[in-house]
This record gives C-alpha cells, structure tokens and sequence, in this order.
C-alpha cells in the first residue's frame, strides 16, 4: 500500500490528467444514458399477474389508455353543443401525434359502430357520424347506444350524465425520442391543449388516464436533478461548517459527483438504460463516497497535524507524508468497506423488478468508482494543493459541537449508564417492531401522489361518474387456433361477465362474447331471445368475416387475438385496494374451474393486478433484500476481522436503521413499495461502512497500545466525528426534498434517508462501541 | 364489398363521366398550350391511369394472405364475379369464399350505390339464410385488408389536385412519380388521406407503386402492384397479378394474389341474386 501510494504522489500530474480524461469521456457516454419512462420496471415480471398484462399489453395494445371526460353542468349529454366538443375532440385527437388513431374511442369514433338488426338483416353504421340536431335524430343516438351495450358505462355513463373519449397513447419511437417527443408529458400537453378549447361554463371537462399520470410521473422527476443539486450544496456547507477548511468543503463532494459521472458513464457503454424510478440513485453515490471522502480527509488533517509537530519537515513535506500516511491507515478499510458494500449491492442483480437491478448495478458501479477515485484522484490531488495553512488546521482542530456530541457518546459508553444504551435500543426495536406489524405495501402508481392534486381529483371524479379508472384484464386462452369460435367456450365466457359483473365494485365487463351475442340478435331482426351465443361455431367464424365487411378490422383488436386462440375480458372496476381484487381472482378461479372446458386457460391481469403482484413481491423481496445484503456484509465483515463478533458487531447499525425505517413507515401509516425500498437500501449501504471505519480504528488504537478509554474516545473522536459529519451532511441535504411537494417519493426521501442517516450514525457511534465495552472482543482486545 | 373489386382497380368511374373529367382535361390541356404541348400532364395522367383498369366484367380467383405485427396469418382464397351496372356508374360483385373451412360457402354481393349507402347480402350457409347488411363506410379498409375501400375502387381524379414531382424507374421501368393532394378537408376526412403519391409506368399507365400518408400527415401506407397482364389487347386493358400494402403505422400487411382473371366473357345478370347465392 504504501508504495502504491507514493508512486501516486510521485506521478501525481500523470493520475490527475487520466482521471479527468477518462471523466469526461464517461460523462459524454453518460448523456448519451437514455432515461426511460416504463412502468413496467417496476414490476416483478415472471409474477403470473404481470406476465398476464404484459401478454394482454402485448396482444391486445391498450396499454396507456388516456381518459376525457365531458360532464355538463345542466341536462345529459344528448345536448348539440356537448356532442360537438366530443366530435371536436376526437377528430383532433386523431391527428395527434403518438395518439393511436385505429384505437380512439367516443361516440363519434369510426371504432363505434351501431349493430342494428332490421326485418332484411343487419345494419352496422358508425354510431354518429353527425351530430344529432332534431329530437328524434337525438333519440335515435340514446337508443344506438343502449342497444349496443358494451359502449354503456365506457362512452357514456349509465346515467347520460357524462360522455368519454378514450385515447391510446403509444411508446415513442427512437427518431421520437431525439426530437424531443418522446415524453408523455408532450402527448399529455397535446391531449390538455385540445381539451382547454373546449373547456366553458355549461361543461366540467377532466383528463386523466395513464399518460396523464405518467406525465405528472416525468414532471416530479424532472425535479430530481434540481433537487440533487441543492443537496449537493447543503452537504456541502454542512462539511464546510464540520471542517471549516475549502478543502473540506470541496474534496468530499468532487468524489461522488466524478463517481456519478463514471457511474452514469459505464451504464451508457453497457447500453443499460436508467429508469425513471433510479433517478434518485445518485444520492446512494453521493452518500457513500461522502462517507469515504470524509473518512480520508479527517485522517489527513490528523496525521497532517501530527506530522507538523516535528520542526524538521517542511509543510510541503509534511503534505505529502499525510497524503501517504492516511492512505495506508484508511485506505485498506475504505477498500473493505467499499467492496463489501458493491458485492451487497451487486447481489440486487437477482431480483425479478428491473427497477432494483438497475438501482444494485449503478450504485455497485458508482461505489466502485468512489474507491478508485479516492485511491487515485484525491490523493493526486491533495498532492498537488498547497498544504494547509497554519489557520486552516487549528480551525480543523478546533472544538465544536460535533466533539460535544462524540464527547458524550464516549462518556456514556466509558461511564456507569452504559447499559441504559442498550435500553434504550431495546426500546426502538420494540417500537419499531410494533410500527412494522401496522405496515401495509402499496404500490399503486397514483397512491406516489398526493390526492389534492388536480389529476387525482379528476381522477376520483370520473371513477366516479364512470365504470371505474382500474383496470383488471382476464385472459382466455385456448390450445389451439380458433379455439375461441367454439360456441362452448364462448357460452363459458358470457356466463364469466354475468358474473363478474354482478360482483361489488365492478362497473363494467366486455368481452368478445357479448359483440357475437349483439350480431346473432341482429341478424334475427333484433329479437331479445337471440341474444344468445349461436348453436354452430360456422356461423360465430361466419359473423366475425361479416364483421370485418362491415366494420373496421380492427375493431375487435382489444377483445379477441388474430388466429382467435386468445381473448381478453375487460374489467372496469372502482377499487383500486389488491385485497379487491384477489377476493375477486379466487371466486373467478373457482368459477372457470366449473365452467370452462379443461383447454381452456384463464389468467388474471391488469393495473390492479399488477400492484398485488408488486405487494406480493415487495413483501417478499424486501426481507430477502435485506437478508441478503446483511448475510453479505456480516461474512465479510467476519472474514476481513477473522471474528464472528465482527459480523455482529457490524451488522447492528444497519439492522437497526432498517428496523427503524420499517417500523416508521408503519406506524406513520406509509406504504411499502418500490421507491420506499430502494431507500431503505440505502441505510443498509451505509450502516456497515461506519461500523467498518470505527472498529478498525479501534483495533489498530487497541494494537498502538492506547489505554483502552483513550482508545475509545480517540475513535469517537475521530472516525466517529468523519462520521457523524456525513450522516449530517447527507440528511441535510436530503432534508430539502420534504419541502417537494404533491410528489410523495421525494418527501419518503427526505423522512427514511434523514432517519436512516441519524439511526445509523447513532447505533455506530453509540450501541456498536458499547457492545464493544461490554463484551470485549477478541479480534480488539487481542491480549485478553 | 367483395375481393373480386380488385378486377376494376383502379376504377369504378362510368365512361360517360370519365369522358367528361377527360373532357375537362383536354381544355385544360388546350388552354395552356404551347408550353405543354408534347409533355402530359398530371391530370391527363390520372385520367389515363383511371382508364386502364376498367372492363365490362370480370370473374377472377383471388388468395388474399393478411399478416398482422406478430407475423400471424389468415388466408382466405375467393371466387368473384363482376358486372358494370346499365346506369354505366355502378358495379355489382359476388364473391364466394373458398377457404378457410369454417366459412366455406359464404358468398356476399355487393350493389354500389354512388348516391347513397351500398347495399351488401350475405348468405351464410350455417344457417342457409341470406341477410342484408347494410354499411356505411367507403373509407375504411376494405375486407380486413390494408387497402381501403378508396384504393381499391380507385380515388376519383377531379377531387385531387395533381403534379408531377419527377420522373424516375421502378424496376427498369420508367414512370411519372405523381403527388396528389386532396381539394378540400370532406375528401381528406373521406379517403383518410392527406397525400397521395404514385408511380405511373409511362408505356402503359398503370401504377407499380403508391404511398400514402394519413389525416395528420403521416407516412401511413405503401403498396406496391407487380405481375401486369394486359387482360385485353384490343381495349388495352391491365391487371396486376400481385397486390401488396403494409400499413407502415400498425405494422398489418396485405398481399393479394390474382390466380385466375379474365373480363369480357358475357358475365350474366343473374349471377347477382340473392336465388344465385343460395345454390351450390
């Protein structure tokens, strides 16, 4: 190590150049890092639930359905001006860029077809291709729309009081991307533009819908970047204010803003695209290579000042000795910690929700480059820099607050209380463990904002006045083609809408089933007793090839696949809670085992499916996750320290913080999901790496021969301090997102990773070195 | 609607009204001579292209292959029949399906209408009744294909405004690439086209190869026609063995495949009964 290092110092110009050339050819590759927009990274994709909506998404299309809904103030809809703003809005929509015009859907959509049964045969016309201007014309429209009941309650309510235009936004494609229309936030700009014209007094007019939520998703988002900067500047002034040196204002902050520049970098070589949801991933970078930074400048300003005392050296001699010197003390435990920390985060990789493999290769990545740089970069750097002035170390020395606070830590561990340490940790596991009993998960993309918010008005308002804004899809699938156009098969799925239909809080069902029914009536002069499921499946493949004479061929896309092996029933439903949803799945499943011929398949799918899925695997994921990063840590931790104990010892801070964390999130009645996880990893992440640095600096103050209360308060004094610097600085700066409002993963932030930073640093600097006192340790006390 | 209404693509223009638009043309040619003497325009063009593929009647077998994003298929193999009306405007067609099995023996006329809605019969063997479908649409696709409605009958001259854009060769062959716009927004919302362009082979004046882009402008079809037969040397009449389209947008394409054709050969009346459909 330490001729590493002063071959470092020696070619200090040569290291500062290649690091800055290969930082900004990795910040290059970095913005060519496409940041994507899926929902679908964070869902756990081999979950039945969800590999039956990605199958739907991907057969049927409708998978970012936009809703606009017209309610007029008097009066139902049949009203002139109101079917013109609905005609207005469709035609316009049809030429919206991304809106996917095969699949509009209003009244006045090609799509909406009248099938009418006549004495001769059938009339199929477009369910209003003029706005009805005589009372009977009006009539005729009511009458076209209650007979053909699939559009009942999805175009128009069952009261006539509100009318929908629904609009299929689709993904963007690259050439999209480049222009800058790649956002839902442009589709979502178009779709409200639209509609504004057509906003006045006689109507409430609202939008809502996936784009609408998703483009609400990429606003808040956009606030990460700004949000990141002013963390940055608040951990700044906070280390500012700890060391009171430019040096430690600076240095710490240059590591993990480079590491999140190469972090960025490499996930650009590797083609890896960052997800919207790991926007915030640069704070776990930025936390841990504070950590270190601090770690390492404390160290130097120690051994610089310590080098001082003997007159023979020149300042810059003395610089250079104190960049060599705390490099070989820190330096292997910063490489320890680090490495313990990238293998926890790199064993994410296992996890099924794309979203946390992301979050595990980027922050393992970014940590490895803090290591790099700090081993490289910084002491090059410090190298180069003059040495500190005489006024810059003493304000460095100078006792403060922080020592207090170490001050009193050490008293308390070293003093007759000692135990009530242990108290009062028994105490917050107990809370924290009545907190977690309350925890419930929730993932539900809407429940990330706050409900006052305009959208999620408009949402819960049209909810309302509609079949409901939750989808459920189920799908039915046979073992062969045209497996669909079997008459028992589709007699089975009519009998599934009936019921599924009568069960609570469901408003709508379409299905395939019920387009043949209305067809077999209609070609039997639209007589009740013929709206039945034909006898012969020749004539269901017969009035399906009739269909496609008459309608657009597209027309049954959303119900029905291609070779007819497949279909999809729509669910409209007014409950978004997963508990819903699985009572409903499991009398759905008792159903179809009765009902349905034993080829068939059903399975269940869905935005409310998919937020259960999500609970499922949350659940059960987050304590392997944590399992996980724990059993990796506490291993390497016992090997590096050659003790059992070790692991223990080092494991405490992060259980704690985590127990905390949980435990918060229940009793502040939170909702476990995605983005709360993907913070309480960062608490495991940096609950180690402060153990890690205090034990080592006792065991090597225990080898130096220290008196044993010396020792302790020595490391407090110093690791202890670096630390509690960085927790501070870091919820400091994460503090500010709590003033974020309406987007709730950025107040979840600024709460877990502020309680996550002081629960560690306190459990590191209070119940792990008191452990330490009371039960002694080998791997410390060597001699004992 | 029936597959046989290939055989008049790209027209179903009466002659009385063609030898009016042609009339017009030919004034207009007139008025602007000398510069355009010797050199055709647009218009004239589309006037001749118009013509090349009419006939008296026809009966033809088509196998038409549909194949949607995922590469899934349906073939349906077709008879057809086809007559010009005695108004000289209208055409009637019967087409019986051949294949696939399950709806073997449907059969479905097609009376045109060009002054109000078309009137479709279908007969479904299933149930040995023949029904009357009554429909709306002359924009849409016609038969689940990726050729609409407009395509196929053929789009008429005068409500599109028409220029030369340059001349180039498709597959050795020279032609007038020709852009069209439509006159007014209805034409527009009718076809669901905002541009058309087509390629023209200058010897015989049928098109090889058209694109097409929607209401917002964008690239929404191409088609291309291959395997021309003059079908009658005397009038010189043309038929494309192969029809292809792809809608660009939803990634669905279309190929037609002309097996047998022939016009001219005294199709009767009768073939155009709801009595006809019911037998065989």
């Amino acid at each position: 190590m330490r001729s590493y290092i002063e071959f470092i110092v020696r070619f200090r110009w040569a290291v500062l150049l290649a690091i800055l050339v290969s930082t900004v050819f990795l910040f290059f590759r970095g913005q060519a890092l496409t940041v994507i927009i899926d929902p679908n990274n964070i869902v756990p994709r081999s979950h039945p639930f969800v590999a039956t909506t990605l199958k739907v998404e991907e057969v049927f299309g409708s998978r970012y359905v936009g809703v606009i809904g017209i309610t007029p103030k008097e009066g139902d809809v049949f009203n002139p001006k109101v079917l013109e703003k609905v005609q207005r809005i469709t035609a316009k929509l049809r030429e919206t860029p991304r809106v996917v015009k095969a699949n509009l859907l209003s009244v006045s959509a090609r799509r909406a077809k009248d099938i009418r049964g006549t004495e001769e045969g059938m009339e199929v016309k477009q369910m209003m291709t003029d706005v009805p201007t005589t009372p009977e014309q009006m009539a005729a429209l009511k009458d076209a729309l209650e007979r053909n009941t699939a559009y009942m309650n999805s175009v128009v309510s069952k009261d006539f009081k509100t009318i929908t235009v629904l609009a299929e936004v689709r993904d963007a494609t690259p050439a999209e991307l480049k222009q800058g229309k790649g956002g839902f936030s442009y589709v979502n700009n178009k779709i409200l533009e639209i509609v504004d014209a057509e906003r006045d007094d006689s109507v409430d007019i609202v939008v809502t819908g996936y784009p609408a939520f998703l483009a609400l998703l990429e606003q808040f988002s956009g606030r990460t970047g700004l949000l990141l900067l002013i963390a940055i500047g608040i951990i700044g002034v906070i280390h500012y204010e700890a060391f009171r040196t430019m040096q430690g204002l600076i240095l710490p902050l240059v590591t993990p803003i480079i590491a999140v520049i190469w972090g960025k970098g490499f996930m650009g070589l590797a083609n890896v695209p960052l997800d919207i949801f790991n926007m915030s991933t640069p704070i776990l970078i930025l936390a841990v290579g504070a950590g270190h930074a601090v770690q390492m400048l404390k160290r130097y300003y120690e051994e610089y000042n310590r080098l001082r005392l003997d007159s023979s050296l020149t300042p810059k001699e003395a610089n250079h000795l104190a960049v060599i010197e705390s490099i070989v003390k820190i330096g292997p435990v910063m490489l320890i910690a680090g490495l313990v920390a990238t293998a926890g985060f790199f064993s994410l990789m296992i996890f099924d929700i794309v979203s946390i493999r992301v979050f595990g290769i980027f922050s393992g990545i970014g940590i490895l480059s803090v290591l790099i740089i700090e081993m490289t970069f910084i002491p090059a750097l410090r190298a180069i820099l003059p040495a500190p002035g005489e006024k810059e170390a003493r304000m460095e020395r100078e006792e403060r607050i922080w020592d207090r606070i170490t001050g009193f830590y050490a008293n308390l561990i070293l003093g007759p209380y000692r135990d009530r340490i242990f108290m009062v940790a028994g105490l917050v596991i107990v809370i924290a463990l009545a907190g977690m009993s309350q925890l419930k998960v929730e993932s539900a993309l809407k429940k990330y904002f706050d409900p006052d918010l305009p959208l999620l008005v408009a949402d819960r308002k049209l909810n309302e006045r509609m079949a409901g804004t939750n989808n459920i899809y189920l799908m039915i699938e046979g073992d062969k083609v045209d497996a669909i156009k079997d008459p028992a098969v589709l007699r089975a799925m009519d009998e599934l809408q009936t019921f599924v239909s009568q069960q609570p809080n469901i408003g709508k069902v379409i299905s395939i089933a019920e387009f043949i029914k209305r067809m077999n009536q209609s070609m039997n002069a639209d007589k009740p007793e013929f709206f039945s499921i034909p006898e012969k499946q020749n004539t269901i493949a017969e009035y399906l090839l009739l269909y496609t004479m008459s309608g657009e061929p597209g027309d049954f896309d959303p119900y029905v696949d291609y070779d007819y092996r497949m279909a999809n029933m729509v669910i409209f439903t007014h409950s978004d809670s997963t508990a819903d949803m699985k009572e409903l799945w499991a009398k759905i499943q008792q159903f179809t085992a009765e009902k349905f011929p034993k080829n068939i398949k059903v399975n269940i799918g869905g935005s409310v499916a998919q937020s259960a899925a999500i609970t499922d695997v949350i659940v059960k994921d987050k304590i392997l996750n944590v399992f996980q990063i724990a059993s990796v840590v506490f291993i390497a931790a016992a090997l590096v320290f050659r003790s059992v104990w070790a692991g223990v010892l080092v494991v405490t801070p992060l259980l704690l913080s985590v127990l905390v964390n949980m435990g918060m999130i229940g009793l502040l009645g939170l909702r476990l999901n995605v983005p709360v996880a993907l913070t309480s990893a960062l608490a495991i992440g940096i609950g180690a790496d402060y153990a890690i640095y205090m034990l080592f600096r006792l065991r090597e103050e225990m080898a130096k021969g220290t008196e044993e209360n010396e020792a302790f308060r020595k490391v407090l004094r110093t690791a202890g301090k670096a630390c509690l610097f960085v927790a501070s600085a870091v919820a400091g700066g994460y503090a500010v997102q709590a003033g974020s409002r309406g987007y709730y993963p950025h107040t979840w932030n600024a709460l877990l990773i502020g309680t996550a930073m002081v629960v560690s640093v306190t459990a590191a600097l209070t119940v792990m070195p008191a452990l330490v006192h009371k039960y002694r340790p080998k791997f410390i006390f060597k001699g004992e | 609607m029936s597959f046989t209404s290939m055989n008049i693509k790209p027209s179903a223009y009466s002659f009385n009204r063609l030898r009016m638009v042609s009339l017009r043309a030919g004034l207009i040619v007139a008025l602007t001579l000398p510069a355009a003497a010797w050199a055709l325009t647009a218009v004239e063009i589309m006037d001749k292209n118009f013509v090349v593929g009419k006939y008296a009647d026809s009966t033809s077998e088509t196998t038409m292959t549909l194949t949607n994003k995922s590469g899934q298929q349906r073939v349906r193999k077709t008879f057809g029949t086809s007559k010009l009306d005695a108004n000289g405007i209208d055409n009637k067609r019967m087409t019986r399906f051949l294949e696939p099995t399950d709806v073997k023996g449907t059969v479905s006329l097609l009376v045109e209408h060009s002054d109000k809605d078309d009137d479709i019969w279908i007969y479904l063997p299933s149930v040995k009744k023949v029904r009357r479908l009554i429909s709306s649409n002359k924009k849409d696709s016609f038969v689940g294909t990726d050729f609409s409605y407009g395509d196929v009958i053929g789009h008429k001259v005068k409500e599109w405004n028409h220029t030369i854009v340059k001349e180039e060769e498709v597959d050795g062959k020279p032609c007038y690439v020709i852009e069209s716009t439509p006159k007014d927004a209805t034409i527009k919302t009718n076809t669901g086209y905002s541009k058309r362009i087509g390629w023209i082979q200058k010897d015989n004046f049928v098109t090889v190869k058209a694109v097409s882009y929607d209401e917002a402008g964008e690239l929404l079809k191409e088609a291309k026609y291959s395997h021309w037969k003059e079908v009658d040397t005397v009038k010189h009449k043309w038929q494309a063995g192969i029809l292809e389209a792809k809608n660009l947008q939803t990634g669905h394409s279309t190929v037609i495949a002309i097996d047998q054709f022939k016009v001219n050969n005294g199709v009767k009346d009768d073939f155009f009964t709801t009595r006809y459909m019911e037998q065989q």
